[in-house]
């Protein structure tokens, strides 16, 4: 019995990475340009599909497939940045959200045109896991989530031990400040969402390799990783990266009581109380009560 | 020598014009007061100063520089930095971090060491995050950032709003001392008295509108001043 | 589908029509999307005057074009697998040659039972579809006798589902029936085996396919599925396959639902006779029922079923697709098969009775 719950435990935690990487991107550009990006889901796609890309030119090193994605979603989401997002800046939550509304419709209607509606798979072999006393551990779960860690650690060690991800933090925190200080919004612009791409990247791997690809797969993300990124405190990237491990541990640990079809009204259900309670999230955030 | 010279600014949120038409000038080592109300449009000015404001015009010159010249980001480069009335630090940032935001300081460590030795308190919570600060200590840490970059003129707004009368009053003597390490202030306050009693210049500003001009000394001495303007002692 | 209808129409012509007419086939392409089909088949009924539309397959189109044929009298031949079809038969003009998605959760049961397993568990997605196969499957289990060790709906799209796999093999069954679509599929039956599962899947047709067995590779051996089944062996189906060789220069034992357009012409064109070309679709449409089921003398096609009629006898028509017996909902107790992917592909292993 407890075993089983263990091993509820175990996948809600890996769940919960992705779901976590996702909201770091959510984050870090809530952060710095003030709005939900809504193309995130589908630069976790377009990461997904370049990985793919490889596969099907011939290689099935993963390694590679990853390199591919990051370089990819990085490119895209500068571009994004650059060709888009820098001419809207001021205009407005709204405005800003709508556009990447739009600019992940067509993102999908891009990829769905070329690689249709078909799932692809990452042909990985399949093994059977690691059982410590009863717990269920695969060894590809492993992989993918010191993957995942790895990457949000690169992701904080850019953001506080460098002086880019100190400018990061100055923008998020007080732009009219960071401004007067002598920090030029295209410094800071272009580095993060560079960044963004980078972690949507490796989610859109870590989420093709443990499920299919298809031009969905990351746009169905953008619910509970939106929910993280509220719970952890709006703007916050430790905060999202935490939330979302609790939000998927809290859905797999609650399924028994509530059943599988309501396990997703869990997440939302904790962030209902969570709001009402704590409506600054669980942690603080990046820019702080003003 | 003129610094800083403002003639016939407006300044606009929307289509509304919040200020009008203002003549301002700094000269070199100078404090300059611009006294107002709750909403005259004090910090707009300020804003204006530092390119904050979208919509804006007249003529504006630093060091015969002309402003309208320069993006925000540039002014500081300039020799301008800006203490702002409310969020005047990096909250989130450490006070180390606060110091070295700041574009363009050539040598940081000298730079920061001179600033620790100016505020003592800062020193002792350099690892701190400014948002566990008290108000005093935020205020010290806005002034000393904005004094990183060796600045010609500093621009505050408010400084003491948010302070006890005590730590006020620390606040104007620690902006009493700029000049002396060559650097100007325009100032502005609803604390009208006191910033014009650490002022050469002062200015009275209405509704948008400058309505008096004058020496600081003159502008205290003035009953009709002291009746509309400066409230009873 | 649509070449079937023609060869099998041009059969009723050159058999001399139904009632002394002759059949017209007129195409429209439904774009397998619920508004181009419902504009097609606006215009099918007002413009061309057509008696009757045949050969609609997507569920979404086909509930979308059925509230309106059903009310301007037009009989409706269909192979949508939606239950709700049921609601928008109230003419009782619609007939449905395959069978409701429940009808193949009822056949993994018996393709289960027929293979000998004795634990089995049920996961099902939480769409009607899905809900349907998982509820098939386990009244005919429980109606069997057989122990359902337990019963998993989950939710479509989510990133995993090992929380409940784990659910529903804690009872350890020896197969687990799915009634998913193959995205889902896929990630649950990848998860199963890396969570070290030791159990069998089955699943409909629609979801065990090439693209599931590239996915999971070796792993793939042994999934079964059910699917439906063309009367091989008897004379209509013979008739048919002959034809569509003839037309289409291929083997048709893959391709059920061409069998089943067939069908639709050949039963609809000796109902038209057997009502003596009425102009009535109610009648024509009591005329299918009888010409089709028992009792009455089997036949296999237009011409030979005309040729009774014209003698006063009753006659039954078993298709290629199958007997074709319909009930009063218009369905019909399909065939299906049960196969397994043996060697990377899907072999057909028995027919499911
Ligand atoms: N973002 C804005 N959009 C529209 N109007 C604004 C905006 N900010 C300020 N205002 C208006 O401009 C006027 C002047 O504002 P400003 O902040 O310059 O006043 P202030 O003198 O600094 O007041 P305080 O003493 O409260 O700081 C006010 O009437 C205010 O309502
Ligand atoms: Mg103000």
């Amino acid at each position: 019995m407890l075993t089983m719950y263990f091993n509820l435990v175990v996948n809600g935690i890996v769940l919960g990475l992705v779901i976590g990487l996702a909201a770091l991107a959510l984050t870090l550009v809530y952060a710095v340009a003030r709005f939900p990006n809504a193309a995130t889901g589908d630069m976790i796609t377009v990461g997904a599909y370049a990985g793919i890309g490889v596969q099907v030119l011939g290689s099935r090193n993963t390694l590679l497939q990853g390199s591919a994605a990051i370089a990819a979603c990085t490119i895209l989401s500068m571009a994004y940045y650059w060709f888009v997002f820098r001419y809207l800046r001021g205009r407005g939550m709204v405005a800003l959200l709508l556009t990447s509304i739009g600019l992940a419709l067509f993102t999908r209607g891009i990829l769905s045109f070329f690689a249709g509606h078909e799932q692809f798979v990452f042909q990985i072999p399949l093994v059977e896991p690691y059982v410590i006393y009863g717990v269920i551990i695969q060894a590809s779960d492993l992989w993918l989530a010191v993957v995942a860690l790895l990457s949000v650690v690169a992701t904080f060690a850019i953001l506080f031990l460098t002086p880019i991800g100190r400018r990061m933090r100055a923008v998020a925190d007080n732009r009219d400040l960071a401004r007067a200080s002598g920090i030029r919004a295209e410094s800071v612009m272009i580095p993060l969402w560079g960044i963004v791409g980078a972690v949507s990247a490796i989610a859109g791997i870590i989420l093709g390799i443990k499920t299919v690809v298809m031009p969905e797969t990351g746009w169905l993300l953008l619910l509970p990783s939106f929910t993280a990124m509220i719970l952890g405190g709006l703007g916050s990237p430790i905060g999202a990266v935490l939330a979302g491990i609790a939000l998927g541990v809290a859905q797999e640990v609650a399924s028994p009581f509530v059943g599988f079809t309501y396990k997703i009204a869990v997440s939302f259900l904790v962030l209902l109380v969570l709001l009402i309670v704590r409506p600054q999230g669980l942690f603080g955030s990046l820019e702080e009560v003003r | 020598m003129t610094y800083l010279e403002l003639r016939g600014v407006s300044a606009a949120y929307q289509d509304v014009n919040i200020v009008s038409n203002i003549d301002i000038d700094v000269d070199e080592r100078e404090i300059v007061a611009v006294a107002g109300t709750n909403g005259a449009g004090k910090s707009t000015i300020i804003k204006t100063i530092m390119g904050l404001m979208p919509r804006c015009r007249g003529t504006m010159t630093f060091l015969g520089h002309n402003l309208f010249d320069y993006a925000a980001e540039d002014r500081v480069r300039l020799g301008i930095s800006y203490v702002p009335q409310v969020a005047n630090v990096f909250s989130s940032l450490t006070v180390l971090e606060n110091l070295k935001v700041v574009e363009g300081v050539r040598d940081f460590p000298g730079r920061s060491t001179e600033i620790f030795d100016l505020f003592p308190v800062l020193a002792q919570r350099r690892r701190a995050r400014a948002s566990s600060l008290s108000g005093g200590e935020r205020q010290q840490l806005a002034l000393a950032r904005a004094l990183m970059s060796k600045p010609s003129l500093i621009v505050m707004d408010e400084p003491t709003a948010a302070l006890s009368p005590a730590l006020a009053t620390q606040v104007f003597t620690m902006v009493r001392q700029l000049p002396d390490i060559g650097v100007a202030v325009l100032i502005v306050e609803q604390r009208a008295r006191q910033a014009l009693a650490v002022s050469t210049r002062g200015y009275i500003l209405d509704s948008g509108n400058i309505v008096m001009a004058g020496p600081a000394a003159d502008l205290l001495a003035d009953t009709r001043m002291a009746d509309l303007y400066l409230g009873r002692e | 589908m649509q070449k079937a209808i023609l060869f099998s129409a041009q059969d009723v012509n050159a058999a001399g029509g139904a009632a002394g007419r002759m059949f017209e086939v007129i195409s429209e392409d439904s774009e397998t999307s619920p508004a181009a089909g419902f504009l097609a088949a606006k215009k099918l009924v007002e413009i061309n005057e057509v008696r009757a539309v045949l050969g609609t397959w997507s569920s979404a189109v086909t509930l979308a074009v059925a509230p309106m044929l059903d009310s301007a009298g037009i009989i409706h031949m269909t192979n949508a697998g939606t239950s709700a079809l049921a609601q928008a038969n109230k003419a009782g003009l619609i007939f449905r040659f395959s069978a409701p998605s429940e009808r193949t959760g009822v056949s993994l049961a018996q393709g289960a039972i027929a293979q000998g397993f004795k634990r089995i568990a049920i996961m099902g997605i939480n769409n009607a579809s899905g809900r349907e196969v998982a509820e098939g499957a386990r009244k005919a289990l429980e109606a069997a006798g057989v122990e359902v060790v337990s019963e998993v709906i989950y939710q479509p799209d989510q990133p995993s589902y090992r929380s409940e796999i784990q659910q529903a093999v804690v009872g350890k069954p020896e197969v687990l029936i799915l009634g998913s679509f193959l995205p889902d599929m896929t990630i649950i039956v990848r998860e199963a085996i890396q969570s070290g599962a030791n159990v069998k899947f089955m699943a409909p047709a629609w979801a065990v396919t090439p693209k599931l067995i590239e996915a999971i590779g070796p792993g793939s051996e042994g999934i079964m599925s059910a699917d439906y089944v063309s009367a091989h062996g008897t004379p209509a189906y013979s008739a048919f396959a002959k034809r569509f060789e003839d037309a289409v220069g291929s083997d048709p034992s893959g391709n059920y639902y061409a069998s089943c357009a067939y069908d639709m012409v050949q039963s609809l064109a000796l109902a038209f006779e057997a009502a003596g070309g009425s102009d009535d679709n109610t009648v024509i449409a009591n005329a299918l029922r009888e010409v089709s089921s028992p009792p009455g003398q089997t036949v296999s096609s237009f011409a030979e079923g005309k040729r009774l009629l014209k003698e006063g006898e009753k006659i039954n028509y078993e298709g290629a697709s199958g007997p074709l017996d319909f009930d009063d909902k218009g369905d019909v107790e399909a065939l299906f098969k049960l196969s397994v992917v043996s060697n990377g592909e899907v072999q057909q292993v028995r027919v499911l009775k």
